[in-house]
C-alpha cells in the first residue's frame, strides 16, 4: 500500500483559507462542517529588557488541516460500526455514509478534528482525499487551488523524503498518538506540540 | 449539548446496575425479605435501565441503523463493546426477574444472580473503556472508571432503600436491617466519591493543557459545588432517616434518590464539557 498524505508548509500559508473555501465549495459542505480548516496559532507578550524598556515577542503562524489520514487512526479504531475505515490501496480514512450511524464517537476520539457531524445527513462525514479527483488524475481541490503552494499531496514516503518527518507543531497533538500522514513545514515561529505559550486565535472560525 | 442523552443513559444505566447490586446483595444477605416486594423492586430497576438504555438511541444520528454498532465488535470497539455488555447485563437481569416473578427454576436463579451482579461491574468497565481514550487527556485516566462506579454507588444504595420502603408493607421484618444495611453502605460509598473527588480534581489541575478544565464553563464551579452539596445531603438525609427507624418513610427516601440522580447528571454534565483532546484545541 502506498499511504498518501499532505504536506502543509506554514512559512508560506498565509491563512487566506482558500482551500478551506474550494474544499466547501467543491463537497457542497453544509455551515458548521469544514473538512479543510486554518487554524491561526498564536501568542507572545510584552518582554521587559534590561533597560527597563519593553519589546513585544508576539507571533502567528497558519496551519491548514483537514484529515491527516493516520497509519493507526483513533477514529477507525474507535468507530463501532466499521464505517469509518482505511482505504487499502491508499490509506485514505473514508466514512461508508451507507453504514454510519452518527454516534460522533469518532469525533470525539480524533484529536484533529477532521470526522465532522452533518445536521442533514445524520451521519459523519470527512475529507476523502478527493478520491473522485485523484481517479481523474487530478489533485485535491485544496492543494490545486492554494495560491501559495503552501500544500501538496501525494505519497506520504515521497513527502517525507522531501521535507522530513515532522508532525510534532503546534496546534497539532503528539503524533505518537495517531501517526498521523502528515509533513508539517516549519515556520520561525514554529512551535512544538504541547506547548501552551500559544493558543488557537480563530477558535470559532474552524 | 449534543452529549445530553448519553448524560441520561450512562447516569441511569450505572445507577441501575448500583441498584441491581444492592438488591441482589439484599437478596442474598436477606433471603426471607418479602419475595412480592423483592420482585417489585427488581422490576423498577429494570425500568429505570430500560430509559436509561432508550436514552442512548437518541444520540444516534441514524437511529434505524442502529443495529451497526455490533459490526465493530471485529476490531474491538470500546463502543461496541459497551453494546455487548450492556446486552449481557440486561439479559442476565432481566431474566433473573422474570424467573423470580414467575418463581421459575430458584436453584438456576442462585446462580443467575451473582452471574448478573458480575456483569452490572463488567457493563460500568466497558462504559468507562469507552471515554478512556489516549487522545483525550481530561478522560485518560482511572478516574473515569472512578466516577461511573461512584454513580452506581451513590445511586444503588439510596435507589434500593427507596424501592424497599415503598414495598415495605409486604417486605417483612428483615427490611428494616436491609435499609440500615444498605444506608450503611451508602454512606461509605458517599465517602469514597467525595474524599476521591478531590484527587479527580488535582489531577485535572495537574495536567498540561491549552485551556483550564477547571475553567471551561461560567457554572463549572457552581455545577460541582451543587452536585457535591445534593449527593451528600441525598445520601446521609437517606442514612439519617434510616437510623431513626423511619424504615417505612418512603418520601424521604424518594426525594433523597432524586437529588443523588440529579447530582449525578450533574457531574456527567461536567465530565462531557471537559473533553479536551490532546491538540491545541483543534
Amino acid at each position: 500500500m502506498t499511504q498518501l498524505g499532505f504536506y502543509v508548509d506554514t512559512s508560506k500559508c498565509t491563512g487566506c483559507k482558500t482551500c478551506q473555501l474550494s474544499c466547501k465549495d467543491d463537497n457542497q459542505l453544509p455551515v458548521g462542517v469544514n473538512w479543510r480548516r486554518v487554524y491561526e496559532y498564536g501568542g507572545g507578550n510584552w518582554e521587559e529588557n534590561n533597560d527597563g524598556t519593553f519589546s513585544q515577542d508576539v507571533f502567528t503562524y497558519y496551519a491548514s488541516i483537514s484529515c491527516n489520514h493516520c497509519a493507526r487512526p483513533a477514529c477507525t479504531k474507535a468507530c463501532p460500526t466499521g464505517a469509518m475505515h482505511k482505504r487499502p490501496e491508499d490509506g485514505l480514512v473514508l466514512v461508508d455514509e451507507s453504514v454510519c450511524v452518527g454516534c460522533r464517537y469518532c469525533e470525539m476520539a480524533c484529536p484533529y478534528g477532521a470526522p465532522q457531524y452533518s445536521e442533514e445527513k445524520k451521519h459523519m462525514t470527512k475529507c476523502d482525499g478527493c478520491y473522485d479527483r485523484l481517479a481523474q488524475g487530478l489533485g485535491p481541490i485544496c492543494v490545486e487551488s492554494c495560491p501559495l503552494r503552501a500544500l501538496e499531496f501525494g505519497p506520504i514516503e515521497e513527502l517525507r523524503a522531501k521535507y522530513g518527518d515532522r508532525a510534532n507543531v503546534a496546534p497539532l497533538p503528539d503524533p505518537t498518538l495517531t501517526h498521523p500522514s502528515v509533513v508539517i513545514g516549519t515556520c520561525r515561529h514554529s512551535r512544538p506540540s504541547g506547548d501552551t505559550t500559544g493558543a488557537i486565535l480563530n477558535p470559532t472560525e474552524v | 449539548m449534543n452529549e445530553l442523552p448519553l448524560v441520561i443513559f450512562t447516569v441511569l444505566v450505572q445507577g441501575a446496575v448500583g441498584l441491581f447490586l444492592c438488591l441482589g446483595l439484599v437478596s442474598i444477605l436477606f433471603p426471607k425479605t418479602g419475595e412480592q416486594a423483592m420482585n417489585k423492586a427488581f422490576v423498577a430497576t429494570m425500568v429505570m435501565f430500560g430509559i436509561g438504555a432508550t436514552a442512548a438511541i437518541f444520540h444516534l444520528g441514524t437511529p434505524v441503523r442502529a443495529f451497526n454498532v455490533l459490526n465493530g465488535v471485529s476490531h474491538s470497539s470500546p463502543l461496541s463493546l459497551e453494546i455487548v455488555a450492556l446486552s449481557l447485563f440486561g439479559a442476565s437481569a432481566v431474566a433473573y426477574t422474570g424467573m423470580r416473578l414467575f418463581n421459575l427454576q430458584p436453584a438456576l436463579r442462585k446462580v443467575l444472580l451473582p452471574v448478573a451482579m458480575v456483569l452490572g461491574l463488567v457493563l460500568v468497565y466497558a462504559i468507562a473503556q469507552v471515554y478512556t481514550l489516549s487522545t483525550v487527556p481530561t478522560w485518560d485516566s482511572g478516574w473515569t472508571l472512578f466516577q461511573f462506579l461512584m454513580t452506581a454507588g451513590v445511586i444503588g444504595p439510596v435507589g434500593a432503600m427507596t424501592l424497599l420502603r415503598w414495598q415495605s408493607a409486604s417486605a417483612g421484618h428483615y427490611q428494616k436491617m436491609a435499609d440500615r444495611g444498605l444506608a450503611t453502605f451508602g454512606l461509605m460509598m458517599l465517602v469514597v466519591a467525595v474524599t476521591c473527588f478531590v484527587g479527580f480534581v488535582v489531577y485535572l489541575g495537574g495536567l498540561t493543557l491549552h485551556s483550564n478544565p477547571l475553567a471551561m464553563m461560567d457554572y463549572h464551579s457552581t455545577l460541582m459545588l451543587a452536585r457535591v452539596a445534593l449527593m451528600m445531603v441525598g445520601v446521609i438525609c437517606a442514612a439519617v432517616s434510616a437510623t431513626r427507624g423511619n424504615h417505612q418513610v418512603t418520601g424521604v427516601a424518594a426525594l433523597c434518590f432524586l437529588l443523588v440522580v440529579v447530582a449525578e447528571v450533574m457531574g456527567r454534565i461536567f465530565f462531557y464539557d471537559i473533553h479536551i483532546s490532546a491538540s491545541a484545541g483543534m
